[in-house]
């Protein structure tokens, strides 16, 4: 149950229309139209000062906790500085079929004017022209997509363990003290003072900011005759002149210093998948004192929904092309609950369960709520949480605390810091405070190379020779020369990707530093380095690898039809993926039919995925990035798997030209036809080991089997299974009567669907209609 | 001879369960959900939502069995299976294939990790896996032998002499009771109940717990005298704790489609959750006083009205 109070706020989030806010480009584009010597970041830092000081600000009638990210509910903010595509994408921002904006009439014109004034000297154009005309092919034949060009860095995860201990004054004094004892300056030490310059400025801004929401707290109290609300008020002007300046001193305190810190990353630049880091731990102190003070449970679970909601509302503008790779604007805000401590005990505590209970009753679009799973983690709490994922929305999501773990360790971290890390980005592993990380340095997509390795090197699509010639395919006489061939034409793009992302990663230390992150990522007070330019001590950042399933389809496919059962020649299989299998429709059916799977538990297949990930690992993790830090590998796609699959032409697999490819680690759409338990088992064969940020999976099942406390033994039967076989994530979906319907309209992608009864088993697309409209008849009985 | 393997089932048997489908069964019951298990050989089942129409079957087919519409004229049809070898998109396909010992029990330990939590395991069903008692034995006991759990779902219409070497190696059994009056579920099954009550007897002596089904068909199994019947009988067996009814689906109905065979049960009903409650009590009614329970599954959860 939620409170009227919680239902209003959550109606009035879904129920805006996203729209474009102008505040901070009419103040960004102001500020930088004043002439300036000083250095780069401490501007940044005063650009940032001078949007907080002047950006409208209100609070929502039900509101408890203050701040939005623009001058109006559910609107997002422009950074004009930053993305040169703006320029392209303008026009269609408020009619793109998804996740469109509405303009304020007349605004369009007005962000028109200032995208203008800011044409050609953008942050992204500084990358832009660092792309070769060569990488430029082969992001716009679909090799791989250019990461954080248009963005600074995108996954903050601040120190709020210790920030909610000491509130911001007691960095702004760290900053002070430093610069104080700075004696003689050489361009090192200029560097230094002008870094903790600009953290106080930014710092002081930020104090500033909630200072403005506690005046107008304050006024509103003065106009507010109900005396309830009038309460809520002055409690909201109060928190907002304690935090952030000074440690929290109650639970809606905490919440409100978390947030304002939150917001101020998403204010100061573009780039929004920040972790809020491990809430259930850090916020447990404040949620123990309060109910020790008599603050009821019920005022907390308020507290937090609130809070959720606030990040429910955040959307932001992304690309054209982003915003169908990502539609619903996912921002991947993490919120970390269970797992264990440093000490290696379990975390999981009151809290924990008072959120899983709060998702129970409202979920949200963000934050991502993710669990930490352990062998030692509390079994009601886990049930919980994994009754809550099966309810819907497929959250919480499940990471392994053992493969995390152990891929930080990996990463040169010690084992207590590794113990307390959190999600940044979609699964990749991190250690809030510390780390500097990039979770989007870019999509590799080893199909198209695939592709392109089959065509001696020439992109089919375009007719472009992109890559080397490594052998006209018809000549070999096993998939072993194939796999060589498609060795070599990896290691060449890859070390394109590589090039270009560096170059990008060197223009963040030189343009676009991130001021309010540095202050709270040990390493740059200490060292009065921005973050960019080598702040943390730790750095590192994935690539991600789209399309794994297709790939090891496409080479058991060969294996089993050309080389080994010879169904049919190389050649014939060419010219099959030349004409798109036109009138052919049979010999697809044979790739599709008579060769292994990815996902069925086939080791023959699901060798493949592995040999295809640690190639791509190995070719990844041989380079350091810009900022001397580590590469790593991530097989996750989102939804670019849709968009690349645009861009590429029939494969051996199967699949026909400019279709989806598979998803994330998953296997191919519908290839899957022996359940979840096969799929798990063919994702641990590709080694959940490897790829040290992540290996995306999400896992459908059927609502006939996670139906009651039974129903709850299997989920937990499948998740435990999946981890102690080194699985490092988990999403739980059931399948819904919308995908049986599907399934109805497009059998094809959905031949795996099983229909269980006791002791019969069949095809959900092989029934009758009839059939079929009662068992979605059921589907929906049963999860009303 | 096997006609599937189904992972991840939960219905037949505790925990998480791979589920291992015998073809092949001595009974006809009318409303039989996998008629493709009846036939001790193999045979051919057609999907035409798959057929693609690239008609190689037609053109391969040596009696000319293949209709227009690429359907096969079963009264032609000789089993030959030159139309399912040239059916890449499976819309014709093979039905029933031989395993070894080694490379099934290959396929059931490819599950075993998700066994220990909650009594997983292997479910031998069918068909009848009483009457392939060999294989029965053999993979049971290798199931067994190694530590994973087996389950039997039978109709219990088999040899008791042949069958009773793979006894040792089950856990449990779930074995049906069609209908109590041996008249009548001989002419639902094509079998009388004599010899399928004797063996529960004696797989109940041997000390295999048993929990004994009905399946409730609305107007052929669905009287109370029936379940009554049934459950007097289950009252005196020592090692039948349990007592499920299932509730009749027509599900089945388009395998019948797929083999050419027309379904025998058309227009029948499921019967309503209350039918089932009445049911459910009317044997509990009888039971409780033996400390032995029926119930029925809805949604994953049991039914116990009492």
């Amino acid at each position: 149950m939620i409170s009227e109070r919680i239902f209003r706020l959550s109606e009035k989030v879904r129920n805006t229309p996203a729209e474009i806010c102008l505040d901070r480009a009419r103040l960004i584009t102001k500020f930088y139209s004043e002439p300036s010597m000083e250095p780069f970041i401490l501007r940044r830092a005063k650009s940032f000062q001078y949007v907080l000081e002047n950006k409208k600000i209100f609070i929502d009638d039900d509101s408890v906790l203050a701040g939005h990210l623009a001058s109006r509910l559910h609107a997002v903010p422009i950074y004009p500085e930053v993305t040169a595509w703006l320029y392209d994408d303008l026009e269609t921002i408020d009619t793109r079929s998804s996740d469109h904006f509405k303009f304020i009439p007349g605004e369009k014109d007005e962000l028109r004017t200032i995208v203008e004034a800011w044409k050609g000297r953008t942050f992204g154009d500084l990358t832009g022209a660092l792309v070769d005309a060569d990488m430029n092919t082969m992001i716009n034949i679909g090799i791989f997509t250019k990461g954080v060009s248009n963005l600074s860095t995108m996954n903050h995860a601040p120190a709020y363990y210790d920030m909610v201990h000491r509130g911001y004054r007691y960095y702004i004094d760290k900053c002070k003290e430093n610069i104080a004892a700075l004696e003689d300056m050489d361009i090192d030490t200029m560097e230094k003072q002008i870094t903790w310059q600009s953290m106080i400025i930014v710092m002081e801004a930020i104090i500033k900011f909630a200072h403005r929401y506690a005046d107008l707290a304050e006024k509103m109290a003065g106009e507010c005759s109900d005396s309830e609300r009038k309460a809520q008020l002055l409690a909201m002007a109060e928190n907002c002149r304690v935090v952030p300046e000074n440690p929290p001193q109650n639970f809606q305190q905490a919440a409100q210093f978390v947030w304002f810190t939150h917001l101020a990353l998403m204010m100061e630049v573009n780039g929004g998948d920040h972790c809020i880091g491990r809430f259930d731990q850090y916020m447990y102190p404040f949620y123990k004192k309060d109910l020790e003070n008599g603050v009821s449970e019920a005022f907390i679970a308020d507290v937090i929904h609130e809070f959720k909601l606030k990040f429910g509302e955040l959307w932001v503008l992304r690309t054209n092309r982003e915003s169908q790779a990502y539609p619903g604007c996912p921002l991947w805000i993490h919120m970390m609950i269970g797992g264990v401590l440093p000490d290696g005990k379990d975390g999981c505590n009151e809290l924990t369960n008072a959120i899983l209970h709060c998702m129970d009753d409202l979920q949200t679009k963000e934050p991502c709520v993710s669990f930490r799973y352990h062998d030692g983690v509390n079994q009601d709490t886990f049930r919980l949480a994994l009754a809550v994922a099966r309810k819907g929305g497929s959250h919480p999501a499940f990471f392994n605390d053992s493969t995390n773990i152990s891929h930080l360790l990996t990463l040169g971290h010690t084992l207590k810091e590794a113990r307390d890390w959190g999600i940044c980005g979609c699964i990749e592993p991190s250690v809030p405070g510390i780390t500097d990380f990039q979770s989007n340095a870019g999509y590799f997509n080893p199909i198209k190379v695939f592709e392109i390795t089959m065509n001696n090197g020439v992109d089919p699509v375009t007719k472009v020779q992109i890559g080397p010639r490594t052998g006209d395919v018809t000549t070999f006489t096993s998939v072993k020369q194939l796999m060589d061939a498609y060795e070599t034409q990896q290691a060449f793009f890859m070390k394109k990707f590589i090039v270009l992302f560096n170059r990008i990663i060197s223009c963040h230390a030189h343009a676009l530093p991130t001021v309010t992150a540095s202050c709270f990522t040990y390493g740059c007070i200490e060292k009065g380095r921005i973050l960019q330019r080598k702040g943390a001590e730790h750095r590192y950042s994935a690539v991600a690898i789209s399309g794994v399933a297709n790939v090891a389809d496409s080479l058991a496919a060969i294996e089993e039809c050309v080389f080994d059962k010879k169904y049919l020649t190389m050649s014939e299989l060419v010219k099959l993926l030349e004409t798109n299998f036109e009138g052919k429709e049979n010999m697809r059916q044979l790739l599709i039919n008579k060769a292994p799977k990815y996902g069925n538990n086939i080791d023959s297949v699901d060798e493949y995925a592995h040999w295809l990930a640690d190639l791509c690992n190995e070719q990844v993790v041989q380079y350091r990035d810009g900022r001397d830090g580590q590469f790593t590998t991530v097989i996750a796609s989102q939804s670019y798997n849709v968009v690349l699959g645009r861009l590429i032409g029939a494969t051996p697999d199967g699949r026909l030209a400019f279709t989806d490819l598979a998803d994330n680690a998953s296997p191919m759409i519908g290839m899957d036809v022996n359940g979840p338990t096969a799929v798990v088992n063919s994702i641990s064969a590709l080694d959940p080991l490897i790829p040290q940020s992540g290996v995306l999976v999400n896992q459908r099942f059927d609502p006939a089997i996670t139906k009651g406390e039974k129903g709850l033994d299997i989920l937990e039967t499948v998740v435990r299974t999946f981890f102690n076989q080194r699985g490092q994530h988990i999403q739980v979906n059931i399948v819904d009567d919308e995908t049986l319907r599907a399934a109805q309209k497009d059998p094809q992608s959905h031949r795996n669907i099983l229909v269980r009864v006791a002791g019969y088993s069949a095809y959900f697309v092989d029934l009758e209609k009839d059939i079929q409209d009662n068992i979605i008849a059921r589907t929906l009985q049963q999860t009303l | 001879m096997i006609f599937n393997i189904q992972k991840c089932s939960i219905h037949d048997g505790t925990g998480l369960r791979t589920l291992v489908f015998f073809k092949g069964c001595p009974l006809r019951c009318l409303w039989c959900s996998n008629p493709e298990s009846q036939s001790y050989r193999q045979e051919i089942m057609e999907s035409p939502v798959r057929c693609i129409g690239c008609g190689e079957c037609k053109r391969v087919c040596p009696e000319a069995a293949i209709l227009d519409d690429y359907r096969i004229d079963r009264s032609r049809c000789t089993n030959c299976f030159k139309c399912t070898d040239c059916c890449y998109a499976e819309s014709k396909r093979v039905v029933g294939r031989d395993y070894f010992v080694e490379e099934l029990y290959r396929e059931i330990e490819k599950d075993r990790p998700f066994y220990s939590l909650y009594g997983g395991g292997v479910t031998f069903s069918g068909g009848e896996p009483l009457t392939h008692a060999k294989d029965l034995k053999e993979i049971a006991k290798k199931c067994h032998d190694n530590g994973i759990n087996v389950v039997v779902e039978s109709c219990g219409y088999g040899q008791f002499e042949e069958f009773k070497e793979a006894l040792p190696y089950i856990d449990a059994m779930f074995m049906d009771i069609k209908h109590i009056d041996p008249e009548t579920h001989k002419a639902l099954t094509g079998m009388s109940n004599e010899l399928i009550l004797e063996n529960i007897r004696r797989i109940s002596e041997f000390g295999t717990p048993i929990t004994i089904r009905t399946p409730i068909i609305p107007g052929y199994t669905n009287s109370q005298e029936n379940i009554k019947g049934i459950a007097e009988f289950v009252s005196t067996i020592p090692t039948v704790k349990e007592y499920e009814l299932l509730q009749y689906h027509n599900f089945g109905e388009p395998k019948y489609t797929a083999l050419g065979k027309p379904y025998p049960l058309k227009g029948v009903i499921v019967p309503e959750d209350e039918e089932m409650n009445d049911l459910v009590k009317c044997a509990n009614q009888i039971l409780q006083k033996y400390k032995k329970e029926c119930y029925w599954m809805k949604n994953n959860e049991r039914e116990v009205i009492k």
